[in-house]
């Protein structure tokens, strides 16, 4: 349900993200097939791309494990987002790897980074686009 | 080398299975990069 949710938030911004001269891209570890029943399922229109590997996930230095997917901040994470009416699906890709938020320039600076700490950790969408 | 330098030459696959080079995102113009859990 999780990433059901930072995908709703972001692409809230996908508009202002797109009028700041800047590009959306949603990056996943599930196979390509489920990248894309769930970009049909959901008409999302920004570059979806997968990583099954991990490797990308590895070099950006993302948080994994059991403590990080299962810790009690997960819990509260949870019930925000089901209360926002998100439900959980069925995981298609690594169900213990989390995510994050990177703005690139084309000069390779990274000009905002944030990492989730455990499942559901997501950062405000807003400071993603005042980072562009 | 930094992060960015470095995903930049990485490779992801697109929706039908194609190979694409990470890098090609942000070539032009700023990316936005969302890293998700998974699909689910």
């Amino acid at each position: 349900m999780f990433c059901r949710e930072q995908v709703a938030q972001f692409l809230d911004v996908a508009e202002a993200i797109r009028a700041r001269g800047a590009e959306l891209v949603l990056v996943s570890t599930g196979a390509p097939y489920f990248a894309k029943a769930f970009k049909e399922d959901r008409n999302i229109t920004v570059p979806m791309v997968t990583d099954p590997s991990g490797k990308l996930y590895e070099a950006a230095d993302w948080q994994k494990g059991v403590g990080a997917t299962f810790s009690p901040r997960t819990l509260k994470n949870a019930s925000r987002a089901m209360g926002a009416g998100f439900k959980q699906g069925r995981t298609q890709g690594r169900p213990f790897q989390q995510g994050g938020v990177l703005v690139v320039r084309p000069d390779q600076s990274v000009a905002y980074r944030y990492a989730s700490a455990v499942a559901g950790d997501h950062p405000d969408p807003a400071e993603a686009l005042a980072a562009l | 080398m930094n992060d960015a330098a470095i995903l930049s030459q990485l490779t992801v696959l697109d929706t039908e299975g194609e190979v694409l080079t990470f890098g090609t995102f942000w070539a032009e113009r700023p990316a936005v990069l969302v890293f998700l859990r998974h699909f689910g």
